[in-house]
């Protein structure tokens, strides 16, 4: 195990890292290394030697020593929270308790080449180590010998998130946050190598609610769906997109500040928004722009830049905020405590209640198997499409914070973790 | 599993009679029962609305072991009412009476009598757990919040099961119903301190249970509001210990303010409500003045104060803001309005007699949690006092806004400053007295005015709870600011002001300020009519209380560890004649610790009796406690309800009331 000093390269400009070494010494080494891996004890060396027998007989290219046994750590350490077995192309949930910290560890797609990887840590070391004062980074790779990154919130989205570039067939996936903690997880990854556009739909910055979706479908007991969220507008989000516009035409708004992205579902939505604006008379606007009188922010963008947006004028000292006269309102995938609570209070149109059974279902079941994953309007969604749920005529709603007291210095924020909105409400306010 | 004994309204006893002969039948034979009283169903003939009663059991399929099962040790009747709302939805209340707890006679004047042969609760040849002791009851009407899941953090949630299954969650911390616990409050019941029934209300959860009226009498409803459903739910209490749903006013009857606070009940038994957030959407919204204010939406700013009729109908929505800005001192909005208001009403007091109503206004309520981008203005604390004309009940009109003055104290932090965050109000009582109080949570000071006809009240610090702090804790940081002064209330006789003192978190150097329930007498400064000397302007004050003969002073204080937040008088006292009567002269109070489990202001879930002694002084009653519990009070941290194993509730607010028949 190495030393503090000895701790591997942090690439800090990059949330991204090459996998295995693929050179002929790499290869020898870990040829040479085997022989003592299978000394480790029973369970190692079954472990080692069956990814080693498996690489050659596959084909696939031999793997480190500590590849082999950090695979063997994780495969038998570990807990798949989510499916019996791990299947390439099927994102992997895995749970593995180290020094009081439950980490809950999510790789997807599970193939070959670049990797999502998000990482809950709950428990009460959670605390000590992860945001306490002697706190390290969370730092994630395929192998302790070679580069790691560090783990780092995606705006949006809770958890905190790194792409690793897995090799074919089998790897690992090494979570730690300093030399006597390290918790690697076991990945099967197959051959299938990923297009383009698959990967940048995994790790692009629609990433976070592609695995929000995919996860919440497999926990609903259904497959992965076919598509990320951000790859098409729904219809029955374009639906609520043409009836909110109206709504804020009747309620005599002037401008509709449009902020958007470049994502097939953002251009959509732009589109959708711009066609209504022109039926019901309102000017689409720069949300950069000076608000005029009877302005309303009207974000259609994903997780990122809607959460990354709305913070960034918040962070702004108040007298500098721009007053819009009719608030803002996000598109209906926005419903993710880290984009609401981005702003300081948003209307939004849902095709559900939180307050329903079913939506409680869905929370309720996220807080227990994947512990610090907060709810979402689009992991509902798919969970709802995978139980073959029905969405309900769409609704608005005001996402807002509703908590009394200012939380004293030192005791941090005592919102809950896995609330629709951590220290709020959703509340129905109006029909479409 | 509970026995799934249902009722029928009076006036059904045949078809229940029926009914239940059935279900004694099935269970002599081993039937199964597949349905107990599809019959029992009925519709009220309520000309008030919408009001049905219901058979829940007559839905559910009811085995002979779970028969068998129940009977062994279960008492629960359960009875539901419930309305159809404006939304086209069912609303319900569903009670479960713990027949266990209740003399006969209670259960016979609920048209239970029937009921209890076939509990298994024993007690002679009437059924009853209890014996027939000839008192009637009084009853302390909690109004509870689920415990659940949302209001803990991630670290709280780890525990792996083994395997995936359908059934994920136990109860414990599944999301569950909100509830109103009946208490019995009978001084020399032996029943005295059990809950005898918790209706739950449905199919709304995560209400956020929040405050009640201030006080009950005759005639009235329950007002109960929810914080985060942004609904009043309207109860009647005429059956008690049954409770029935009248109404419930959704986020939509209310289309100008959200985030419903208190209630003040008028002689007329129609409300007016404080709703301390902003309208339902951001943009302008049309009062029923036809006047229009901008607003910053739900949550935010200004809030407004609802004309409600004896069944919760919205009659009026009233603007707490003028149309101009309140610059006096800084109220900041977060996102910002183009007029400043500092307008976010929480407490609600009113004088019928003067044409006068107060209101206090707390913070715009959903910024006050600490933002992870930006921290929160301090001047999000409102340090104003709003008084109304209310010359026509149904028409209340915003007549002044009073900034309470800064005093001598310097806070640590702008928000503790002794005027920030007015979160209540109370006015004094006799006729020939016109003055009112409000209590400052952050700042932790009292004001006065005497008053509230002015036209413009002139407010003024009268006492710094930094006095009080050191008194009951010495070796705390007495340090007034941040001491969370929750329920103010002037006693009923005008001679006594009761402020509940949550008290301020340890934090660092910071080893906190003491809870406790606070008495000060403040005979003299009401005696002082118009012309009050009493004032705050000394630094020597601060601690010492204030040096002019007229200022309140600490009658007595009573420790209460555990954090309490609000309280209510016991304003109801049994006669000779064996039946209650309203009184001014209040010999118990009660308070809870509680306040908003997501601000980390949590409590310890206790609501407890306090009795108040000939000399005024006060006494925890330690005989306030659930059966074989070694703790004082009722602690709602607790794993089963009537209703269910529900696991810890979260206790806001309590009132005193009795059945309509109990009461003269």
């Amino acid at each position: 195990m190495p030393s503090d000093a000895n701790e591997p390269e942090v690439d800090r400009t990059s949330d991204t890292t090459r996998g295995r070494g693929r050179d002929q010494r790499t290869r020898l080494r870990a040829r040479a290394r085997l022989v003592a891996a299978a000394a480790v004890g029973a369970g190692l060396v079954a472990g080692a030697g069956w990814a080693a027998t498996a690489g050659d007989d596959d084909g696939a290219t031999a793997r480190p020593a500590d590849a082999l046994e950090l695979d063997a750590e994780g495969r038998s350490g570990s807990q798949q929270v989510l499916g019996e077995t791990r299947e390439p192309g099927v994102p992997s949930v895995q749970r593995m308790r180290h020094d009081d910290v439950d980490f809950t560890v999510t790789v997807a797609p599970s193939r070959p080449g670049p990797n999502l990887v998000r990482i809950d840590a709950t428990g009460a070391g959670h605390r000590r180590h992860l945001t306490g004062a002697d706190a390290r980074p969370v730092l994630v790779g395929t192998t302790e010998s070679t580069e790691l990154v560090r783990a780092v919130p995606r705006p949006g989205a809770s958890g905190l998130w790194a792409v690793v570039d897995l090799p074919e067939k089998y790897g690992t996936v090494l979570v730690t946050h300093g030399p006597r903690h390290r918790v690697p997880f076991g990945v099967d990854t197959g051959f299938e190598a990923q297009s383009d556009d698959e990967v940048a739909a995994w790790t692009g910055d629609d990433g976070a609610e592609c695995v929000t979706a995919a996860t919440a479908a497999m926990l609903a007991g259904g497959d992965v769906p076919d598509a990320c969220p951000a790859q098409a507008l729904a219809p029955g989000d374009a639906v609520a997109l043409r009836r909110t516009v109206a709504v804020l035409g009747e309620r005599g708004v002037a401008e509709v500040a449009l902020r958007s992205d470049a994502s097939p579902r953002g251009r959509a939505a732009s589109a959708v928004v711009r066609r209504a604006a022109d039926r019901a008379g309102l000017e689409v606007v720069d949300p950069d722009a000076v608000p005029g009188r009877r302005n309303a922010l009207l974000v259609v963008s994903g997780w990122t830049d809607a959460a990354r947006s709305l913070a960034a004028v918040i962070a702004r000292p108040l007298p500098e905020q721009p007053i819009r006269d009719d608030g803002t309102w996000l598109a209906p995938w926005l419903l993710s405590p880290a984009v609401v609570d981005s702003t300081a209070g948003a209307v939004v149109p849902l095709d559900f209640d939180i307050r329903d059974p079913a939506a409680q279902e869905y929370s309720q079941t996220l807080a227990r198997y994947l512990p610090g994953q907060t709810p979402t309007g689009s992991g509902y969604a798919a969970w709802r499409a995978a139980r073959g749920g029905t969405p309900s005529p769409p609704r608005l709603f005001a996402a807002s914070r509703a908590a009394f007291m200012p939380t004293m210095p030192g005791h941090g924020a005592h919102g809950s973790e896995v609330a629709w909105f951590p220290g709020g409400t959703v509340t129905p306010v109006g029909s479409l | 599993m509970r026995n799934l004994i249902s009722l029928a309204p009076r006036g059904a006893r045949g078809r229940r009679r029926l009914t239940l002969g059935a279900a004694t039948l099935a269970l002599v034979t081993g039937t199964v029962v597949a349905t107990q009283t599809g019959a029992l169903a009925s519709l009220s003939d309520d000309a008030d609305g919408p009001v049905g009663t219901s058979d829940s059991a007559g839905r559910l399929l009811v085995d002979l072991q779970d028969q068998l099962a129940d009977l062994l040790g279960d008492d629960i009747v359960e009875q539901t009412t419930s309305i159809l709302a404006g939304d086209g939805k069912e609303y319900w209340l569903k009670n479960h009476l713990d027949a266990s707890a209740l003399p006969t006679d209670v259960l016979q004047d609920l048209g239970l009598g029937e009921v209890v042969p076939q509990l298994p609760i024993g007690g002679g040849d009437s059924g009853g757990g209890v014996p027939d002791d000839g008192l009637r009851r009084e009853y302390l009407v909690v109004w509870a919040g689920d415990n659940n899941i949302l209001d803990k953090s991630g670290a709280e949630l780890t525990t792996l099961p083994k395997t995936i299954s359908p059934d994920l969650i136990g109860t414990k911390d599944l999301i569950g119903p909100d509830f109103f616990a009946v208490v019995d409050a009978t001084k020399g019941s032996d029943t005295y301190g059990q809950v005898v029934n918790t209706a739950t209300v449905g199919p709304l959860v995560e209400n956020e249970p929040h405050h009640m009226q201030y006080i009950w009498h005759k005639g009235d409803n329950i007002f109960a509001g929810g914080l985060f459903t942004d609904v009043t739910y309207v109860v009647d209490t005429s059956e008690l210990p049954k409770l029935t749903l009248k109404n419930v006013n959704l986020p939509t009857d209310t289309l100008c303010g959200s985030v419903p606070d208190a209630y003040w009940v008028t002689e007329d038994h129609k409300a007016y409500g404080t709703y301390m957030g902003g309208p339902d959407v951001p943009g302008p919204c049309v009062y029923s003045d036809g006047s229009v204010r901008l607003g910053n939406g739900f949550g935010g700013s200004p809030g407004e104060l609802v004309r409600l009729d004896e069944n919760g109908r919205t009659l009026y929505e009233a603007p707490a803001t003028p149309e101009t800005a309140e610059t006096e001192m800084r109220c900041d909005n977060i996102p910002q309005l183009q007029l400043p208001t500092c307008a976010n009403p929480h407490g609600v007091q009113a004088r019928e007699d003067l044409d006068v109503l107060v209101t206090s206004d707390y913070n715009e309520p959903r910024n006050i949690i600490l933002n992870p981008v930006a921290a929160p203005s301090s001047y999000l604390r409102r340090p104003t006092v709003r008084t109304w004309d209310i010359s026509n009940p149904d028409e209340p009109r915003l007549k002044a806004v009073s900034f309470l003055p800064d005093g001598p104290r310097v806070g640590k932090v702008a928000h503790h400053e002794e005027p920030r965050a007015a979160m209540e109000t109370t006015v004094t009582n006799l006729p020939a007295n016109k003055g009112a109080f409000a209590s400052t949570m952050q700042g932790g000071a009292i004001y006065y005015t005497p008053d509230i006809t002015a036209e413009q009240p002139e407010w003024r610090e009268v006492f710094d709870l930094t006095t009080s702090n050191k008194l009951v804790d010495p070796t705390s940081s007495f340090y007034g600011g941040g001491s969370n002064a929750g329920w103010t209330q002037t006693s009923l006789d005008d001679k006594y002001l009761y402020v509940a003192v949550v008290g301020r978190q340890p934090n660092g150097e910071d080893k906190g300020s003491p809870q406790y329930i606070l008495k000060l007498d403040i005979q003299e400064l009401v005696a002082s009519g118009t012309s009050p000397q009493c004032t705050i302007d000394d630094e020597a004050e601060i601690t010492a209380g204030g040096q002019e003969a007229d200022c309140p002073t600490v009658h007595d204080t009573l420790k209460a560890p555990g954090g309490p937040h609000w309280g209510a008088f016991d304003n109801l006292e049994l006669g000779d004649d064996g039946y209650y009567h309203e009184t001014t002269d209040v010999n118990r109070i009660a308070y809870s610790n509680y306040f908003v489990a997501r601000t980390g202001l949590n409590g310890d879930h206790r609501v407890c009796m306090v009795d108040v002694a000939d000399d005024e002084t006060l006494s925890l009653d330690t005989d306030f406690r659930q059966p074989g519990a070694v703790e004082d009070c009722i602690d709602f941290d607790r794993a089963s309800w009537p209703h269910g194993d529900w696991g810890p509730a979260k206790p806001h607010s309590m009132i005193f009331v009795t059945a309509d028949d109990d009461i003269r």
